[in-house]
Parts: structure tokens; C-alpha cells; sequence
């Protein structure tokens, strides 16, 4: 039967041509095909192989356009809000605001996450409702309360009506036609991009520093049930990419990862971030209420707040870790050692318009 | 336009041809399947995941909840009349996605009659950064620490299992693995069964705190680097899993 089905098609595939060529070349395109560039990433062998979808590879070009969109206020609504007014490469691609502005001001209701090393990701958002980075790209442009636009025609026309976005979309997808397909995955490319890998951590890892004392204590409490930061937080990518709830709250005004799934156990989990640059994306949590590391190291050694939904690695609610400050001192010293001075002064991720 | 009618013509018998010499689609009675369906329980009913849904009892009078359980199982070998057959991947289960609760093997010689398993893996299997890439976010979720020589009980690898949960007030973590760099895997011998294309593989939870009984009060809720606790569990857990058509 699939023989059969094979050799039908090629009958009519041969019948409707009027040259027996190949195929029926139609050119739709207004710009030359500019065989945009492959880009390679490197990254330590602790990482997983990254996440690219088939349909969207990463280009030198596309990164380029990507990081223009990315930067530039033309994608909202009154010419003033970009994806970097709220993702800051100085904040660790976070904001230090508990909740980020909007056009008009309008506030949300989440701090914004960190997009670190999200090519390795496969759910965003702190609750995962975005499946990919395209999905979320398209997420804040028609949000009332984020770049605010009505419609994505109005996006498009602005886009085709600049000077340089012709030529950028030409470049990366060998079109001029620009459509909001195109514009989510040139965004999604350039956060692809955007990988840290060369902390002080890796830099002892692979034996080119040494740590301190206190550096090497706070290792052991970070990475054993001393602290038992390392379960939601492994070693390598320092996120487990997993939801939990991490006993903030015993009654939510966020539903969090329940809003997705609508699965009882899932209500008050968030997302696990990535601990990377950690010491730049203060303030910490989905709503941002801790303004400190130390704040934070203090609610896990207090133990956190009951609820139903509080992940049992939260093994000590109500009770805590109880941690010397000597320990905490030392395990605030580990994680300091997750900055990555080279990622946050990268010019390859800076904004273009400066 | 006379030399293109005969090139596609020529292309065309080929193409026949190719057609005739294809494989038949194939044939049901020719290929044989294995699909595994894991359930875990207690006393013999399927457990209700939650801190606070069900509490149960274990052999040492503990009432216990179970939020999730995470194991891997390794060295599979399928058994058949006259053959067996090694797999060459490892099984991950994580009762918080279902995905993983059922495993269907394709393509086998035969009726299988027969499994062997060791939960977790061997120290030659258990290597770190090995499974980075496997799917259902299994290094992530199954990481064992490797502190980088600063702390030789964890010396990296893969937790063998993860029961997480509530007894009394206090959450414990059962979380077996190699612990100072000791196996303690389990490696099962052969449960045979009437040769079949569905198996169940059940787990009595409830046995890894039965003979000798396990006291989570004694233990605590981390035993990541409990030489004693981990050895109880090795031993408790020889008789956890039964299998059934």
C-alpha cells in the first residue's frame, strides 16, 4: 500500500510540472537568501546538550537581529518598553525591581526571571507556561501590563517602517517580508545565546583557581544535606528546571504552577532558577521579597512556612536548617563564587544601540 | 521533450521495481512487544501522592505520606524460551510524570517470559555526568553530588532512588545511592512470568522500612550519607518488587 502511494505521487508530481525539473522553483522572497551563518555555542561538558528547536536554528545573524529586537523599545506599543527593561545584562538578565514597569507604568505581578542559559530549558516562565522561547517571546508583546500592544500588525508596521529591520530580517531569514513568526524566533535565537559558563566555580572545577576556606565550606553545606541547596539547584547548570514550593508561604495569592496544570499538588510551585549570577539578580523569589542573600539563606535556615503543597526537600519546615552564621557566611561565600564577571560585561550580549 | 518522457518512464520502472523488492508492510505475528506498566503500593493498593492525603503505617509503627518517588532501573534483561535479550537503555520512573509510568519495548524475539533488573546502577554505571542527556529531565532530577574531592562521600553519579514524604510532622527523604562511593544497587534476580506482551512491575513501598525494620525517627530526614541507614535500605530492599501479568 505505501508503495502503491509512493508511485501515485510521483505520477502526479511528474504530471504537474511542466519541465521535468526537480521541482517548481517560485520565488516568494524580495530579498536574497543571505545563507545566514551557524552558530556554535561552547559550554562546559557538565551542560546538557542545548534545546534548539529544528525549525528555528541559531545564526550569527539572527542572533544579531534577535538582540536588536530585544533591546529596542519599537516592540511596544508607545516606543518605550523593551524585553531589556526588564531582563538587564548588569542584573544577571533580571531585574532588581520586586516587579518590573510596563508601558504607562502598568506593574506586574511577577518578578522577572532570569533567561540564563535558558537554551537549556525546555518549560519558561516561573510557573512553565511557555513550552519554548518562542512561545514566551510572544507572551509580554500583547500583554496589557508589558509592551502593551493591540495587535501585532501594528508591531510589524513599525518594524517594516524603520531602517534597519528590512535589512536585519533580510540578513538572518533571507526575507523582508517580517511577520511576528519571525520576530519571536529572532529574540528566541539571541536568548539562546545567552550562556554563562565561566564563573569562579568552574574555574575551580577545572583547576584553574583555588578556593578559599570558607569558599570550599560553603561547597560542602551548598552540596550536601547540610544545606541541601544542590537538590533544586544541581551542580552544573544550578537549576534542576523543576517546579517546587519552597515553603515561602502557607497561604498563596499566587497559584503559581497550578495555573498551568490545574493539579492541586502544583499549587504555590515555581520554577527553580538558575543560581548562576546569583549575586546580581536580587531581589530573589517569583514576587521578589527577599532583597538579600542573606535573607534568603535565612528563610531556608528557619525552615520556611507550612502548606499542603511544601516539597518534603524543604526537609525542616518549622524547624530549619540551623545553620551557625559562621555557615551561612560560608555558604553566601560558595555562591558568590557563581558570578561570571566575563558573561555580565560580554559586549555579545550588550545593547546595540549604545 | 521526447528524452525527459523517457527518462521519467525508465524512473518510473524503477521505481516499480523498488516497489516490488520493498519488505511486505510488516507482519504483526512477526514481531512481539513488551509493555510495563509500574504501580506502587501499599498493602496492595496504589498509593494516594501527597504530604497529607493518606498517612501509612510501616512495620515499626511510623505513620508515613508519600509526596513522590523517583527510581531508575538498570541492567535490564528480557528473557524468552529460548533466548534473552539485554536492553540497552535504563528505565526511569518519577510518579510525578506519567510519561514514565509506563515503558513499551518494540521488536522482540518472542513472548517474554521472564525480567531481571537492578534498581539504580552499578558503580561502573554510575558515573557522573553520564546520563546528562537522557530524556524526562533524568540527570537533573537524579544527580548524586560530586564535591570535587572536599568531600569523599559524595563522589558523584546518580541517586538510585528518590521517596519523598511526611512521617509524623517531619518530611523525610529516602534517597538511596553511593554513598562514600559504596554500591549499594540491587541487582534482581529473574521473576519469571506466563510469557505475555503486558507485565506489571509493582513496588511495596512499605517494604523498604520492614525486616529490619527502618526507624525514620532514628535516621532523620536526610541519610544522603548515612552508611547505616543506607545499608538497612539495601537490605529491606530485596523483597520490594513482585511482577505480574
Amino acid at each position: 500500500m505505501r508503495c502503491f502511494l509512493v508511485f501515485f505521487f510521483l505520477i502526479l508530481f511528474f504530471s504537474s510540472c511542466e519541465k521535468y525539473e526537480p521541482y517548481c522553483p517560485e520565488e516568494v522572497t524580495t530579498c536574497e537568501d543571505q545563507n545566514a551563518t551557524p552558530m556554535n555555542f561552547s559550554f562546559p561538558s557538565n551542560f546538557p546538550n542545548p534545546d534548539i528547536p529544528i525549525f528555528n536554528p541559531t545564526t550569527e545573524e539572527g542572533v544579531s537581529l534577535g538582540r536588536h529586537l530585544f533591546y529596542d523599545p519599537i516592540l511596544s506599543s508607545d516606543n518605550t518598553v523593551s524585553c531589556a527593561s526588564c531582563h538587564k545584562q548588569e542584573y544577571a538578565f533580571s531585574d532588581n525591581k520586586e516587579f518590573s514597569f510596563g508601558v504607562g507604568g502598568a506593574i506586574g505581578d511577577r518578578h522577572a526571571p532570569t533567561i540564563i542559559n535558558s537554551i537549556f530549558s525546555t518549560e519558561f516562565d516561573w510557573d512553565g507556561k511557555s513550552s519554548s522561547l518562542e512561545d514566551q517571546a510572544f507572551r509580554p508583546i500583547l500583554n496589557e501590563i508589558e509592551l502593551h500592544n493591540n495587535n501585532w500588525s501594528e508591531v510589524i508596521n513599525r518594524l517594516k517602517m524603520s531602517e534597519i529591520y528590512p535589512d536585519l530580517f533580510c540578513d538572518a531569514f533571507g526575507t523582508d517580508d517580517i511577520d511576528s513568526l519571525h520576530v519571536v524566533m529572532a529574540i528566541a535565537q539571541f536568548e539562546r545565546s545567552i550562556i554563562s559558563h565561566n564563573s569562579r566555580f568552574d574555574q575551580w572545577l577545572n583547576g584553574e583557581i583555588m578556593f578559599t576556606e570558607e569558599e570550599i565550606d560553603g561547597f560542602n553545606i551548598y552540596a550536601t544535606e547540610r544545606g541541601d541547596c544542590f537538590h533544586c539547584h544541581p551542580i552544573g547548570l544550578f537549576t534542576d528546571n523543576i517546579f517546587h514550593n519552597n515553603g515561602l508561604d502557607t497561604d498563596f495569592q499566587d497559584l503559581g504552577r497550578y495555573n498551568v496544570t490545574g493539579n492541586p499538588l502544583d499549587q504555590g510551585l515555581f520554577k527553580s532558577p538558575t543560581l548562576r549570577n546569583i549575586e546580581f539578580s536580587a531581589p530573589y523569589m517569583h514576587d521578589g521579597r527577599f532583597t538579600t542573600l542573606e535573607e534568603v539563606i535565612d528563610h531556608y535556615n528557619s525552615g520556611g512556612h507550612p502548606s499542603p503543597t511544601v516539597d518534603p526537600l524543604m526537609k525542616y519546615v518549622g524547624v530549619g536548617l540551623l545553620l551557625s552564621n559562621e555557615e551561612k557566611v560560608n555558604l553566601k561565600a560558595f555562591l558568590l563564587t557563581l558570578s561570571d564577571e566575563e558573561f555580565l560585561n560580554n559586549s555579545n550580549f550588550s545593547n546595540p544601540f549604545k | 521533450m521526447l528524452k525527459n518522457n523517457f527518462i521519467s518512464f525508465l524512473f518510473i520502472i524503477v521505481v516499480i521495481f523498488c516497489c516490488v523488492g520493498c519488505e511486505p508492510d510488516s507482519d504483526p505475528d512477526d514481531s512481539y512487544s513488551l509493555s510495563i506498566q509500574f504501580n506502587h503500593l501499599v498493602d496492595g493498593e496504589e498509593i494516594v501522592y501527597g504530604n497529607d492525603n493518606i498517612f501509612y503505617m510501616n512495620e515499626f509503627g511510623t505513620p508515613y505520606s508519600v509526596r513522590r518517588l523517583l527510581y531508575v532501573l538498570s541492567d535490564v534483561v528480557l528473557y524468552f524460551e529460548d533466548e534473552s535479550m539485554a536492553l540497552n537503555d535504563f528505565i526511569f520512573i518519577n510518579t510525578d510524570d506519567a510519561e514514565t509510568l509506563n515503558y513499551n519495548i518494540e521488536n522482540l524475539p518472542g513472548l517474554c517470559s521472564g525480567i531481571s533488573f537492578r534498581l539504580g546502577f552499578s558503580s561502573e554505571k554510575n558515573i557522573d555526568n553520564e546520563y546528562l542527556n537522557s530524556p524526562n529531565n533524568f540527570h537533573n532530577a537524579m544527580v548524586w553530588p560530586n564535591l570535587n574531592g572536599t568531600n569523599l562521600a559524595f563522589q558523584g553519579g546518580y541517586h538510585y532512588m528518590k521517596l519523598e514524604g511526611k512521617y509524623d510532622e517531619i518530611f523525610y527523604n529516602t534517597h538511596t545511592g553511593p554513598t562514600n562511593a559504596e554500591d549499594f544497587s540491587i541487582a534482581y534476580p529473574v521473576f519469571d512470568f506466563t510469557a505475555s506482551e503486558s507485565i506489571s512491575i509493582n513496588m511495596n513501598v512499605n517494604n523498604w522500612y520492614n525486616e529490619p525494620i527502618y526507624d525514620m525517627n532514628l535516621f532523620g530526614s536526610g541519610i544522603m550519607d548515612n552508611i547505616e541507614a543506607q545499608i538497612i535500605l539495601y537490605q529491606n530492599g530485596s523483597d520490594i518488587f513482585s511482577v505480574e501479568t
